[in-house]
């Protein structure tokens, strides 16, 4: 009887060894794939500021296979209430307010556009990057920041028009 | 009768049996507990390395001084190669408070400098062909000549592949020159593209093999860097501080487009108020 119990203690403390060796591997995978996504989120962000990220619009979805991550995707909001900045928000809730609010705001200054020939300066992008989950559910990481216009919809005139040739004289 | 002082066959056979099946499982988990071990190491190393070095660069680069500059020599890279690998060097002057401090002779103490020379330098590995060294370059102050002279700080000592692009103005397919000069060019680069290629050292466990390959040894990091186009606007500009000579305020020139006095126009005033 005694050998028995001896036996059964030391099979659970192997099992709950075992078992928490397993939630280190996890974890350590999941914090890695979090440090990979918020790289790939950022590469993403510093790519629109470039202006090298061709034909943006609201919702756009890829991967980044290029970067040898093809099991990372991303979907990118454009704008103050866009599709993937209002994901996971309450309709009911201040932020989706805001949010709303800084959407009708660009949307107005949006439509003066052509009437004054001013565009909004800087313009939201969120990039969210999904990946699988050790175990369990995808998990994703969102990154948001303001960005130059220009470089969002890879306006060169603007551009040029803002930076390309003015000098200290011109200014004057 | 005797009573038998020993163990029987039977009963050693059993506990010999039963510490055979601990040692087994013992060992089995101390075997899979390292190659845990092994692939945490190879989970958080391969993700290390290259972003910190990327995250250094891009914080000297965001620093970049340009405002009262005497000359355009401000920013160079210049396009090199080791043993046919892409060895890129960059020099800039930067804002950045010096990591190495600095012995004044006069206060007796070590200072540290508001504004330094700071170059990124390859150098073929000691003892190694395969591999090179990348450094910080960076100096006190800034002197005659700002893309030498210093000391010396090693990064990484397993870099491959180290190449910078510079491209002058947003495309949509920017034209990319391995070179750049503030001198000869006037200006700064709109975007830089960096890459870096570095191995890291991974432990080989089946556990590292399935996630996400993590077990990789050779790694690409690439980023993208834009300087501020105020900065490169202050600087493509040479914007000085001026300071009116004192002389000049005392004269009715110098008044113009001043605001009255405060003090003089409530010596004007009526104290009663009326």
């Amino acid at each position: 009887m005694e050998v028995m119990a001896a036996v059964m203690l030391l099979a659970i403390t192997l099992t709950v060894i075992l078992s928490l060796r397993d939630q280190a591997v996890g974890r350590a995978a999941n914090a890695r794939s979090l440090a990979v996504a918020t790289r790939l989120a950022n590469l993403m962000m510093h790519r629109i500021e470039g202006g090298l990220v061709p034909e943006l619009f609201d919702g756009l979805e890829g991967d980044f296979a290029e970067e040898g991550f093809a099991e990372f995707s991303f979907r990118l909001g454009i704008g103050e209430g866009s599709i993937v900045a209002l994901d996971n928000v309450e309709t009911d809730s201040p932020e989706y307010a805001w949010r709303r609010d800084k959407e009708e705001a660009w949307e107005a200054a949006e439509g003066e556009e052509d009437d004054n020939g001013v565009k909004p300066e800087k313009t939201r992008v969120v990039v969210a990057v999904q990946w699988p989950k050790f175990s369990g559910d995808p998990q994703d990481y969102r990154l948001e920041s303001l960005i130059e216009t220009w470089a969002v919809r890879q306006d060169f005139e603007l551009w040029e028009a803002t930076w390309g040739k003015n000098s200290l004289a011109e200014v004057e | 009768m005797k009573k038998s002082l020993g163990f029987s066959l039977m009963e050693v056979m059993v506990s010999l049996f039963i510490s055979a099946m601990i040692m087994t499982a013992v060992l089995s988990t101390l075997d899979s507990t390292q190659k845990a071990v092994d692939a945490i190491h190879n989970l958080i190393e391969t993700e290390s390395s290259g972003p910190r070095l990327m995250a250094l660069l891009r914080n000297d680069l965001s620093r970049i001084a340009v405002y009262d500059v005497d000359a355009y020599e401000v920013f160079r890279g210049t396009s090199h190669t080791i043993h046919g690998a892409d060895a890129d060097r960059i020099d800039f002057l930067a804002y950045a408070r010096s990591k190495n401090p600095h012995w004044d002779v006069m206060q007796g103490a070590y200072i540290r400098s508001p504004l330094v020379e700071v170059g990124y330098w390859l150098r073929r590995r000691p003892n190694s062909s395969d591999f090179m060294e990348l450094y910080r370059r960076e100096d006190f102050m800034h002197d005659e000549e700002p893309f030498i002279g210093g000391n010396w700080g090693l990064l990484n000592n397993r870099m491959i592949n180290f190449s910078v692009l510079y491209s002058s103005k947003p495309a949509y397919e920017p034209s990319w020159e391995e070179e750049w000069s503030s001198f000869d060019l006037a200006g700064l680069p709109f975007l830089m593209e960096v890459v870096m290629e570095l191995e890291i050292q991974p432990r080989k466990s089946s556990e590292s093999r399935i996630l996400l390959g993590a077990n990789r040894s050779r790694l690409e990091f690439k980023d993208y860097f834009t300087i501020p186009e105020p900065v490169r606007w202050v600087f493509r500009n040479r914007i000085h501080p001026t300071i009116p000579a004192t002389e000049d305020l005392d004269t009715e020139q110098g008044q113009t487009g001043l605001p009255d006095d405060p003090k003089r126009e409530d010596e004007n005033k009526d104290p009663s108020g009326s």
